[in-house]
């Protein structure tokens, strides 16, 4: 309650406390001040309301039907348990409106390729991922393909890029990604390069996406390294807005090494 | 293993066993629990793909601590503070990703009756209340816990259960009644 009281009413102008006022409402308070508390609410106006608005919550929360089972796989949440950087360790970095990557980014050598739009977007460089070989610790994903939109069911524009990525240089990609703009910097690419294992580019956008917490498809993975470190920089937009995110993370592992978030204007072109 | 993957089993027994490795009793415990875990994570996250990944969470947040259960609580109870913690987590990464103070809640799809609260609004409504005091309405008033095993779960005292209840049913009242919430804080003049 916001008005002042005295943490127990003893007279019938005091206020009852939030701990009465639940047993009041719940009709669970004891039998010698349940008069004392009900002549209280009776004569105050403010407490009148609050118990009318918490009564009206029981009734609504009562009406609140159960969703069913959700039907988890146990043997995925076992294979995960056992395969996965557990979340409590991993590293966050949020940076919002990052500022100063794009100039950083634009070095020489830089390749520049068409900005990948939309969910399952392909760029013109972009790799096909066959699974010839896996190298992941935990052999890929970690979710049972039965798991509806949280499996990666992707084929996104997956680009070999020979930048060792720096934060700056994440920011920047956010950046691009948020403002749609025609340019994207994620050179200088190297299509000689033995594509990434199917496994890890669905490692990489199922963890992408529980730290997006989105289901959408990324619109760009990215093979490269971060700070010297080989790694996945995976993209999402988030729909009806031009928001942008890019979560890093080391190939076929959970462990966030950055991200970055930027908001772009909303008269940026979408997809 | 007993016929029927340990169905006749206590949770403790069920839980002991799968912490030796036996994934069939991790499995019973799954089963058994899933629902409840989900329609907690669902209710404090709103989404029902965020529900189902906090529940994921939980569950190998309960694998790989199951060598920790030692049986002092109830195994629902451990559970539920396992699930809780996982919904915490889950808001705190869509703020961290954000970076908002409040990270925007998506209202479930709207079915507006003139004059009767829906479901669907009770669940929109439920997200502008405050976590920590969202956290209790939906043990007690939604999947009907009482205030022991609520305070066992969130570690509190009984009385600050009780004064979170209240705090949280006015928020919702008003929420429901398009008010805005109230100026007082989460924790401010809890006993």
């Amino acid at each position: 309650m916001s008005h002042p009281r005295s943490p127990r009413a003893g007279t019938a102008r005091e206020h009852p406390s939030d701990e009465e006022l639940a047993d009041f409402v719940d009709g669970a308070l004891p039998h010698e001040r349940r008069g004392a508390v009900a002549a209280h609410v009776a004569s105050c106006a403010t407490c009148t309301e609050q118990v009318a608005l918490a009564r009206s919550s029981v009734a609504a929360a009562a009406g609140v039907e159960e969703a069913p089972a959700p039907g988890l796989d146990p043997a995925a949440i076992v294979h995960r348990s056992r395969t996965v950087v557990p979340i409590e360790s991993r590293r966050r970095v949020t940076w919002v409106g990052v500022a100063g990557g794009l100039a950083a980014a634009a070095i020489a050598g830089v390749f520049v390729v068409g900005v990948l739009h939309g969910s399952g977007g392909q760029s013109a460089t972009s790799a096909q991922a066959p699974s010839t070989q896996s190298t992941s610790p935990g052999g890929g994903s970690f979710l049972a393909p039965s798991q509806g939109g949280v499996a990666p069911e992707l084929t996104p524009g997956t680009i070999v890029s020979s930048r060792d990525f720096t934060r700056a240089d994440v920011a920047a990609l956010a950046r691009s990604l948020a403002n749609g703009s025609e340019l994207s910097i994620v050179g200088p690419l190297n299509g000689g390069k033995q594509p990434p294992p199917a496994a890890d580019v669905a490692t990489a956008t199922t963890c992408g996406q529980h730290v997006a917490g989105t289901t959408e498809n990324p619109v760009v993975v990215i093979r490269a390294t971060f700070q010297g470190r080989p790694a996945f920089l995976t993209g999402f937009k988030q729909p009806h807005t031009s928001n942008a995110r890019v979560v890093v993370t080391p190939a076929g592992s959970c462990s966030i090494l950055d991200q970055a978030m930027y908001q772009g204007s909303a008269s940026s072109p979408g997809g | 293993m007993t016929a029927a993957g340990g169905a006749d089993l206590p949770d403790r027994e069920l839980a002991a066993r799968a912490a030796r490795g036996d994934d069939d009793a991790f499995a019973e415990l799954v089963r058994r629990h899933e629902r409840r875990v989900y329609n907690l994570a669902l209710r404090m996250l709103g989404r029902p793909e965020d529900a189902r990944d906090a529940s994921q969470d939980a569950f190998v947040s309960c694998y790989r601590n199951l060598a920790r259960f030692r049986g002092d609580a109830a195994f629902s109870t451990w559970l539920h503070r396992i699930a809780i913690n996982a919904c915490y987590d889950a808001l705190r990464r869509r703020r961290e990703v954000l970076g908002l103070d409040e990270a925007p809640e998506p209202p479930p799809a709207a079915d507006h009756g003139d004059a009767v609260t829906t479901s669907v609004d009770v669940r929109r409504a439920l997200l502008a209340v405050p976590e920590e005091f969202r956290t209790v309405l939906v043990l007690h008033d939604i999947q009907d816990l009482g205030y022991d095993e609520i305070a066992r779960i969130l570690q509190v005292p009984i009385g600050t259960v009780k004064s979170r209840l209240h705090r949280a049913r006015v928020a919702l009242g008003r929420a429901m009644a398009g008010e805005p919430p109230a100026p007082s804080g989460p924790s401010k003049g809890e006993t």
